[in-house]
């Protein structure tokens, strides 16, 4: 049995409830313009979807043809819920680790002003028909700048209080912060400069453009998710991470071999074929952090999965984890060549990229959203009924969504791969996994209207008098060690 | 791993060890490629596109069209894709040279269009494409684009671009008014312009054209 | 201008590989002075005096406490140790 480790005397840390309480308004902001994003992106998605098998929907305007509107779609999922919601765990969990209340958090709001009003007008310019059409860099060049200010911000915010931290120990979800706080904003102006602002000559444009798309994940959505996981799910079980000795590994090769897999979406294009062959072997390697990633989460929810009925956080989270492995394996797996063959130009890709954003990173998003929210409000959720909605519809929609898919673009891949079968036959046969798509998507939409209905409830409920840490986690010793059935 | 300095000094090594291996080298091996000089003809390929192309180009871009094309043809042996009739040879990094935005494409939801030009070589072919997919390929899932076209009064004599479209498809949906006809706005006219040229006939040294296999001898 | 295509990747892996050699020797070494160990208490550094370890720290809300467990049993939920 491990003693809990204090490495400072008490003076040193700030109680728990005033560092949650410093970072109220800042990471408020940023969940709640999250949840707005959220709201958009299941829309443009649902329409982008309904108008991939039934192309007549809607298709009167230009603003809303299939190209625009799925555009817009990813960005505001990808910038405008991902973004924000890394931005408000980050924080949060910044604070926590370094034991230190939030400092300078009027930078911070400041920054998510910026940040969502850049957001706003590139995702109406891509439907205004000022797409870059670069991918995921569609937002046209007025509106990225605002999201450089807000990050610039928002990086300075992070070296500060990195610096101010009062815990000499580093958590292994720090590191992943820190590498995710540091690395978006070199990958994202190099590829705003190279792309966009001053293309790059030839197809070094797509090998810069893929470079960034897999970084942004391999480094920001990925260590954001893994950096909440690896907090939560310990903190919830009240357990220490399995192994975690591993997590250095797991970090240097996540980075190291994570930053190499983008070429993986140019296989078989004009690229030179050895950088290709080095995405490859780079997807291979990435088996490693992928290991450890499971030695270290899964196994710590060994002997431990009856809390799963207990808290809503863990049930997020831990699915959230078995995701990233899957979603892992099958971006291993896509990368071989014969597979890739057969997957790459379908519907396969896109449920692979739904998996990892989703499946992975939003379902990690909503466990932490559910802990640390209570928190910051000193209220409890007013309705388990409306989580359990929204955790059945997230993880139903999602499978839902990667099932139908992926078998309907293998069968896509196949069936082009057969220069017999009409290209219009091939179309054909998609319809009814598109279909099965777009069920998903209104699945995953109820979801997301059971939680914002949820979290406005508990903004507009009263506090308790007097409350200073959520109802049912109060301090009193008599109370410590129940921990329920 | 509790230092700071230490910690950004290896994330910052991970992130340049990735954009040097991947963007400068590549940008050292295919970034500094010129066009290609054929003696016999006295011309350089490939060919700049015209300026109505170039227009056209930022049409397609405007609309997504990337979204569900592509534009790379790939080896044979690797899909059926010059089985399929879309290209006679692989695309190589010198047919991008002139490319502002290489529209490469990611998702074939639609055919590859990088030789649509040497496919589909008739402009009222693509009007009514574009206008709506189902006149042409049946069962298609294209979004019909009406909004590039105009239906209007005739002005003096009838456009030559306006759509011949079949009797009772006009009846149907209204567009068979005496005195009107249904024309391309110019933007419609640019995209078709840029699809049209759409063509890599030129093989370059680095490319090969696809050669069919012989014919396998006995049962298979 | 580089134009042998051999050139650029070979430099590359092989400064990729003699890095890796280089970690991997920092590594073996760190671990032969003990590393492993004070490494390993890090695990624990997020657990403290009102958050201790053995104690779940969430809950669906309404989901009452079914029995006030004796403060000197340990809890079922959530086992430290093995």
């Amino acid at each position: 049995m491990v003693r809990p480790v204090s490495n400072a005397g008490p003076a040193a840390h700030a109680d728990t409830g005033a560092v949650d309480a410093s970072t109220r308004w800042p990471v408020l902001l940023f969940l709640l313009s999250s949840l707005g994003w959220l709201l958009v992106a299941t829309v443009l998605a649902l329409i982008t979807s309904l108008k991939s098998h039934t192309p007549d929907f809607l298709a009167g305007e230009a603003w809303l043809t299939y190209g625009r509107v799925s555009a817009a779609g990813l960005n505001a999922l990808v910038y405008g819920w991902s973004s924000n919601a890394a931005l408000a765990v980050t924080f949060w969990l910044m604070a926590r680790l370094s034991r230190a209340p939030l400092r300078f958090g009027g930078v911070l709001v400041v920054a998510g002003g910026f940040w969502n009003l850049g957001l706003t007008l590139g995702v109406i310019g891509i439907l205004a028909g000022d797409s870059t059409a670069a991918p995921w860099l569609e937002m046209p060049a007025y509106a990225t700048p605002l999201l450089f200010v807000a990050y610039a911000l928002v990086a300075v915010w992070a070296v500060v209080t990195f610096r101010y931290r009062r815990l000499a120990q580093v958590y292994v979800s720090q590191w992943y912060l820190l590498a995710a706080l540091f690395c978006f904003p070199w990958i994202y102006s190099i590829a705003q400069v190279m792309v966009v602002f001053d293309p790059a000559r030839g197809v070094v444009q797509s090998l810069v453009n893929w470079w960034y798309v897999n970084n942004l994940i391999a480094l920001w959505f990925m260590p954001v998710g893994l950096a909440a996981a690896y907090y939560f799910i310990p903190k919830v079980l009240g357990k220490p991470i399995h192994s975690y000795y591993l997590s250095a590994l797991g970090f240097w090769s996540l980075l190291i071999f994570g930053s190499w897999t983008g070429p993986d979406h140019l296989i078989g294009g004009p690229v030179p074929a050895w950088v290709i062959s080095a995405g490859i072997a780079a997807s291979v390697m990435m088996l490693i952090p992928v290991a450890v990633t499971a030695v270290n989460l899964h196994l710590t929810m060994l002997g431990s999965f009856r809390a799963l009925r207990v808290s809503p956080t863990l049930r997020f989270v831990v699915v959230g984890g078995v995701n990233f492995t899957l979603v892992s394996l099958v971006g291993t797996a896509m990368s071989v060549r014969s597979v890739s063959e057969i997957t790459h130009f379908t519907h396969f890709s896109e449920a692979h990229v739904l998996q990892g954003m989703y499946g992975f990173f939003a379902m990690v998003m909503f466990g932490a959203f559910y802990y640390l929210l209570p928190r910051l409000l000193l209220k409890e959720w007013p309705s388990a009924v409306l989580i359990r909605v929204h955790f059945w519809a997230a993880v139903l929609g999602s499978t839902l969504y990667w099932l139908a898919l992926s078998i309907g673009g293998w069968i896509q891949g196949q069936e082009m791969n057969a220069a017999t079968v009409p290209f219009l036959e091939v179309v054909q046969h998609t319809l009814p996994w598109l279909f099965a798509g777009s069920v998903a998507w209104i699945i995953l939409a109820i979801g997301h209207l059971a939680f914002v209905i949820n979290v406005v409830w508990m903004l507009l409920a009263q506090r308790p008098a007097g409350a200073t840490v959520p109802t049912l986690f109060p301090n009193p010793p008599a109370m410590q060690g129940v921990s329920g059935p | 791993m509790n230092r700071g300095p230490l910690l950004f000094l290896g994330i910052l090594a991970a992130v340049a060890f990735s954009w040097v291996g991947l963007v400068l080298t590549g940008e050292i091996q295919s970034g500094g490629l010129t066009p290609y000089y054929d003696q016999a003809e006295g011309k350089l390929y490939p060919e700049k596109p015209s300026g109505q192309a170039g227009q056209g180009r930022l049409v397609y871009e405007d609309l997504g069209c990337a979204a569900c094309h592509t534009q790379q043809v790939r080896r044979p042996g690797f899909g059926t894709d010059e089985a399929r009739g879309w290209g006679t040879r692989q695309s190589v990094a010198r047919d991008y040279l002139y490319e502002p935005r290489v529209l490469l494409g990611s998702l074939r939801t639609g055919p590859d269009l990088r030789n649509i030009g040497a496919r589909q070589t008739s402009a009222d072919w693509h009007y009514l494409h574009l206008y709506d997919p189902q006149l042409t390929s049946p069962g298609s899932v294209m979004p019909p684009a009406r909004f590039l076209f105009a239906y209007r009064k005739v002005v003096g004599q009838p456009s030559p671009l306006a759509l011949k479209l079949p009797g009772d498809y006009a009846r149907q949906h209204g567009l068979d008014r005496p005195g009107y006809e249904l024309v391309p706005t110019p933007r419609a006219e640019a995209l078709v312009a840029y699809l049209l040229a759409l063509n890599d006939p030129y093989t370059f040294p680095e490319a090969k054209p696809y050669e069919p296999a012989p014919p396998k001898k006995g049962g298979a | 201008m580089i134009t042998m295509a051999w050139l650029v990747p070979s430099v590359t892996v092989g400064l990729g590989l003699a890095l890796g050699g280089i970690a991997v020797g920092a590594w073996w070494r760190a671990a032969g002075h003990g590393w492993a160990r004070e490494f390993g208490h890090g695990a624990t550094s997020i657990f403290d005096e009102h958050e201790p370890l053995g104690v779940m720290t969430d809950r669906f809300p309404s989901q009452t406490v079914r029995r006030a467990r004796d403060p000197e049993r340990p809890p079922a939920a959530g086992r430290v140790g093995d």
